[in-house]
């Protein structure tokens, strides 16, 4: 997909294709995450309408690793096997309706949200049409997994029932991101023709995550009832870092 | 980032979440779902985007059984330490 002869060509792809390797596992744990959280929709009281759209969810999610390997074998870097096993991101103690609420705000209105904002930041650059093709791909489905996440939350905010989740949020929110997410990294990671391979340099993407969460998430949240003062001080300690 | 993106990013995501919040009063999902199309220059996804919400209606419960048979496997519990998800 690219030129190897290029400075740094080398580095480039292996970043590229480390990238949609990461993708691919990203879309397993989500698929095997959706399919848990229909289960657990299906037992509560309004939830059916939500658990059909965590099973279609976790029906594209399979479909997005699919397409995420395919790009990472075309960078050089072959993926195969299953989803490591789920892990539960919601604390022990909250109560079953609770956590369930948690796992899709962490999931839907946290991750698949971002998603979305890194998607569609890629497709105002990408060229290459099969690259285009993926990306919008799986933008459109995200727009949907991500929906359900403010849906769930706006239903808990009606029972009266997301307070919980102020304290939490500096929890969750540096669950979402990697370690290094905050600090400087090694040049090539800021390459900006990482966008031709359908990736964001780090700092935009790091800039973009902090846009997100400043006028969408915490604002999202806040009109389901969720203080987010929490949020708002981790993501000023974090920026500073 | 290009200048221009980032206005077209920020208005999708409102429309996200305002999405999600119709999708829990009683707006049906494949309604809200054809709503929000997809940039209509793109031909893959709008030819998608016309023609999959009714197959989805229809193959809903079938997919649904399928799925559930194969991962309706209870996540490992992490303790009692609250986590977040990883996304792009």
């Amino acid at each position: 997909m690219s030129g190897s002869r290029e400075p740094g060509a080398d580095r480039w792809r292996a970043l590229a294709a480390s990238a949609w390797a990461f993708r691919w596992k990203v879309e397993l744990e989500a698929e095997a995450r959706f399919a848990w959280l229909a289960g657990r929709l299906d037992s509560m009281a309004e939830g059916s309408t939500l658990a059909t759209l965590a099973r279609r969810a976790a029906l594209d999610e399979r479909r997005h690793a699919e397409r995420c390997a395919e790009l990472a074998a075309a960078y050089g870097s072959a993926v195969s096997g299953v989803a490591e096993p789920l892990v539960a991101v919601a604390p022990a103690s909250l109560e079953p309706e609770d956590a369930t609420c948690y796992e899709l705000v962490a999931a839907c209105c946290v991750a698949e949200t971002g998603s979305v904002a890194v998607l569609t930041s890629l497709l105002a650059t990408a060229s290459a049409p099969r690259l285009r093709a993926v990306l919008h791909e799986l933008a459109r489905d995200e727009v949907d997994h991500a929906r359900l996440g403010w849906a769930a939350l706006a239903r808990a905010h009606r029972r009266g029932s997301t307070g919980f989740l102020g304290p939490l949020l500096p929890a969750m929110l540096r669950g979402s991101v990697d370690d290094d997410f905050f600090l400087t990294v090694e040049p090539a990671r800021e390459d900006p023709r990482l966008l031709d391979a359908g990736v964001l340099p780090h700092t935009a993407r790091r800039d973009l995550f902090v846009e997100t969460l400043t006028e969408v998430i915490f604002p999202g949240l806040e009109r389901s009832g969720v203080d987010t003062a929490a949020g708002r001080a981790w993501l000023a300690g974090a920026s500073c870092q | 980032m290009k200048r221009g993106t980032k206005p077209s990013v920020g208005k999708l995501l409102r429309v996200v979440v305002a999405g999600g919040v119709a999708l829990a009063g009683a707006a049906g999902p494949l309604a809200v779902r054809a709503e929000e199309a997809p940039a209509k220059s793109d031909k893959t996804a709008t030819e998608k985007g016309s023609a999959a919400a009714p197959a989805d209606a229809s193959g809903a419960k079938k997919k649904a059984a399928g799925t559930e048979k194969d991962k309706k496997k209870a996540p490992e519990k992490k303790g009692e330490e609250a986590g977040g998800v990883k996304g792009w």
